[in-house]
């Protein structure tokens, strides 16, 4: 009986999930940066510089996707304001990009040149310290976090949760958009914030731009490696076992003597700041950070990227999040509309048909092929 | 010269009392003829005198003339003459225009000095001559003893005034100032304005200060009706589109995020019944579009929440966040079927005429019908809702299912039914809402959206499971609104809102009222 034999040596690897973690890190992280600089441009193996740069803005979008998995598939609190957190990290990176182009702007003034546009002379003194590295290195956790403690606190204390608390972030998200587009001198506005020069000395346009986004793809492997590591951990541990028991009977564990607020507040802070991480990351490699990427709309898609992955698992929030913006850039550049008829049905679909995503998929699969 | 003119006027008047008199057309056309002379002195005099002839003719060659003349202050007089024989109009609106615009003709005379730095600017060069003021008077004059509609003799007496206050005797300023105030008009603050500041007389200087004072005081008591009323209908809005929310929220859990689609739904079928209307009715018939409209919309709408209840949230009893999710999706669906099949563009849904207008309540101040209607109707419709829920059968048993689900079943009641009753309900109300949306301005596939998220927080401000919360936070957040609005922008005012209501929730955590349930 060949076939069972193969079956059985197929789960003894896949048992071994340190062995496929291992495969998975070295393709991403060493096999397909080595394809993008050895092959010649014309050769079959060579991965593009533009699929690499687009690979990298997904493994930046997976971090926030963890995020999204701990607070929503781990301790049940959906947030549909995480498109807030994902923003403040992203506009910190781009304020601190714009003010590094210095004079070279349009404009060669000291402003960025939308300021100058709307007839500023002084720059904000929010904008100010964002001149320094390592003031918006921690601005990037420290400014979501923040915000996330006391939304957390406001609402989590006095218990608010479920659905009231996804209604409350998804204001959040709406009066953060309307906000970014009407206060326009300081914020870019509609347009948002974009033609930036150079990221820590590195170039951002020129023909060296490849180069650096490589270094930027393989920075961003290598924080989702070690966000996928602190999150495993978290879940593993012992406060992992509270989160998910609070997802599971929140009354009982506050029965228990837990203070559910607590645990609550932390999981939603260290969720915004991995969101606001993940925009760091991603603003240096999409080159541009406008109200459309954090409003309603891209938020309530970012808990779908968990959905589709599968949520409780922490793989499948990374693979959701690779697999709908893969969908999303092959689809709605071609078909526009076809697109958002396959979002719709994709909210519909998963949530009815397969609520524990593909992850659950290949579990089932698996279940069966046992059998 | 003068004497042709009287010989014209008389053979007017002999010819009968009709709008436009009947002048000799040689004597016209000798007059158009001179409107392309070379001297700007007899093209003057000829406009001058074409204003007086009030004939249909000279109206035509003067807006020819108006359309290519280069000279400013031709076209200062030229304005003067159309204006003049515009009076006479059979058009109620177009005579209320001339008249505004005859007594605005004065401000250059205020104007004077003050603008004439480079030497270049109208007001400079131009002033409203002795001549030309007697003039625009005595066709002011004469039009306001052949007015019949009251709203433009009052704009005619008010533009007599201000052709006064640039009489050469004070008496006539300080009368016409003290007339000014009685007519409390807002939209002549500027004009009395200036002519404060160029009146050389105390007396008279006192009489307009006096005169503007009282039409600002004015103003203000109007701003702030107009404040309050603006806050009470955006509330009635927000209230119609939210109960629909709270009843499906508070009988089944289910927050319906396409509920703002269904919204979206009523505006289109308003705008479908709306051209059925146009093409295949007379137009004596329109006006009642809107009467058909609003229980097709309700049934309509109704019927898309059956499917979706039935297709899509039966499966999904429980689980209130993924619920949150599908209809997420249904509402994408929704707007990009509207959009392929409407257009992705606005579209717009004329109002019937007898929602047009407004009540004037004061001088600059009115509350339009349609809002009007819309505050009424919601009135009307929370009125019924209590009705059905306290006062009828099916009433009693949704708020028993509300109260209770298990033992509901066990005594009988059909639960399943209840649930998809009050769905279809609830989505229908979102279509009602939407119709009367629809009359407020230009609709779009994305309409519902702008809408949805107040909406929601005012459910959640409300509280679950007692209607009277969803009325008082309506009202909250409508009028918190229109007042944080007018005092800051429209985008701070939303984020100060949103504060409010996130402070109201750490104290008031489940809003400002809500049955004490089991569960």
């Amino acid at each position: 009986m060949g076939r069972d034999m193969s079956i059985d040596y197929k789960k003894a690897v896949w048992r071994n999930e340190w062995f496929i973690m291992g495969v998975v890190v070295s393709v991403f992280l060493i096999l397909l940066p080595l394809l993008n600089v050895l092959p010649g441009e014309n050769s079959w193996f060579w991965v593009s510089n533009f699929r690499l740069n687009l690979l990298g803005k997904f493994m930046a979008l997976a971090i926030l996707a963890l995020g999204i998995d701990l607070i929503w598939g781990y301790t049940g609190i959906l947030s549909l304001g995480h498109g807030v957190f994902f923003g403040l990290g992203g506009y910190c990176m781009a304020m601190y990009l714009l003010l590094k182009v210095g004079t070279a702007g349009h404009y060669e003034s000291n402003l960025p040149d939308f300021m100058v546009w709307n007839g500023l002379t002084e720059l904000p003194w929010f904008w100010k310290p964002m001149n320094h590295a390592w003031v918006v290195i921690p601005c990037i956790f420290i400014v979501p976090m923040v915000c996330a403690l006391a939304l957390g606190y406001m609402t989590f204390k006095s218990r608010v949760g479920g659905v009231y608390f996804s209604i409350v972030t998804q204001a959040l998200a709406l009066v953060f958009s309307i906000t970014l587009i009407g206060q326009q001198p300081f914020t870019g506005g509609t347009n948002g914030l974009n033609d930036f020069r150079s990221i820590f000395g590195f170039p951002l346009r020129g023909p060296d731009l490849p180069k650096t986004q490589l270094g930027l793809y393989v920075a961003t492997v290598i924080i989702l490696i070690g966000v996928y590591m602190l999150c495993r951990w978290i879940t593993r541990s012992k406060l992992g076992r509270v989160l998910t028991a609070i997802r599971d009977d929140e009354k009982r564990v506050r029965f228990s003597g837990y203070d559910t607020a607590n645990f609550r507040i932390f999981v939603f802070c260290l969720s915004a700041a991995l969101a606001g991480i993940a925009g760091a990351l991603f603003v240096p490699q999409a080159e541009i950070i406008s109200p459309s990427n954090v409003g309603i709309v891209p938020s309530i898609e970012m808990v779908l990227w968990v959905a589709v992955g599968g949520r409780g698992t922490l793989v499948g929030a990374v693979l959701g999040a690779i697999l709908v913006n893969s969908a999303k850039s092959g689809l709605s550049e071609s078909f526009p509309g076809v697109w958002l008829y396959f979002l719709g049905a994709l909210f519909v679909g998963v949530v009815v048909f397969f609520p524990k995503g593909c992850i659950g998929l290949l579990k089932q699969l698996q279940f069966r092929s046992r059998k | 010269m003068k004497i042709v003119i009287l010989l014209c006027l008389m053979l007017a008047v002999g010819f009968g009392n009709v709008a436009y008199s009947e002048v000799p057309s040689k004597e016209v056309d000798r007059l158009i003829s001179m409107l392309s002379d070379q001297d700007k002195e007899v093209k003057k005099n000829a406009v001058r005198e074409l204003g007086n002839l009030e004939d249909q003719k000279a109206l035509e060659a003067l807006n020819n003339l108006w359309s290519t003349e280069s000279d400013e202050e031709v076209n200062y007089l030229i304005e003067i003459a159309l204006n003049r024989i515009k009076l006479l109009d059979s058009n109620p609106a177009v005579r209320k225009l001339a008249a505004e615009v005859l007594g605005n003709k004065g401000e250059v005379n205020f104007a004077l000095d003050t603008f004439d730095v480079e030497g270049s600017s109208l007001f400079g060069r131009i002033m409203l001559g002795e001549q030309d003021s007697a003039d625009i008077l005595s066709s002011l004059s004469k039009a306001l003893a052949m007015e019949k509609d009251e709203k433009v003799k009052v704009l005619i007496v008010e533009a007599i005034q201000k052709i006064k206050l640039l009489d050469k005797d004070q008496i006539v300023r300080k009368e016409a100032a003290e007339f000014l105030g009685e007519l409390c008009n807002p939209d002549a603050i500027m004009y009395l304005g200036r002519a404060q500041e160029k009146e050389k007389d105390e007396e008279v200087k006192n009489a307009l200060k006096k005169t503007i004072s009282k039409i600002e005081k004015k103003q203000q008591t109007a701003t702030v009706i107009q404040q309050l009323f603006n806050g009470v209908s955006v509330s009635s809005i927000y209230l119609l589109i939210a109960i629909g929310l709270a009843i499906t929220f508070g009988v089944m859990g289910v927050i319906n995020m396409a509920h703002g689609e269904f919204m979206m739904l009523g505006c289109y079928v308003s705008y479908v019944i709306q051209l059925c209307f146009k093409n295949y009715f007379g137009e004596g018939f329109f006006g009642l579009y809107f009467l058909v409209a609003l229980p097709v919309s309700f049934i309509v709408t109704a019927l898309f929440g059956l499917l979706l209840e039935g297709t899509v949230i039966r499966l999904l009893y429980g689980r209130a966040l993924d619920t949150l999710l599908a209809t997420w999706g249904v509402s994408l669906i929704l707007q990009q079927l509207v959009r392929q099949i409407f257009g992705a563009n606005n579209v717009d849904v004329a109002s019937p005429v007898w929602l047009t207008g407004g009540i004037p309540v004061m001088a600059g101040l009115q509350l339009p019908y349609k809002r009007v209607f819309i505050i009424g109707f919601t009135a009307l419709i929370v009125a019924g809702i209590y009705f059905l829920l306290l006062r009828t059968r099916l009433g009693l048993k949704i708020r028993a299912v509300m109260q209770n689900r298990t033992m509901s079943d066990c005594l009988g009641i059909p639960v399943r039914k209840i649930d998809a009753f009050t769905f279809a309900l609830g989505s229908g109300l979102a279509g009602i809402a939407g119709c009367n949306i629809s009359l407020l301005g230009s609709v779009g596939p994305s309409t519902g959206q702008n809408y949805i998220v107040d909406c929601f927080m005012v459910v959640v401000l409300g509280g679950v499971g007692k209607i009277v919360g969803s009325i008082a936070g309506a009202f909250g957040m409508g009028e918190t609104n229109s007042i944080f609005e007018f005092f800051t922008t429209a985008s701070m005012g939303k984020v100060l809102v949103f504060l409010l209501v996130i402070i109201f929730l750490r104290f008031k955590p489940t809003g400002f009222s809500a049955t004490r349930g089991r569960n």
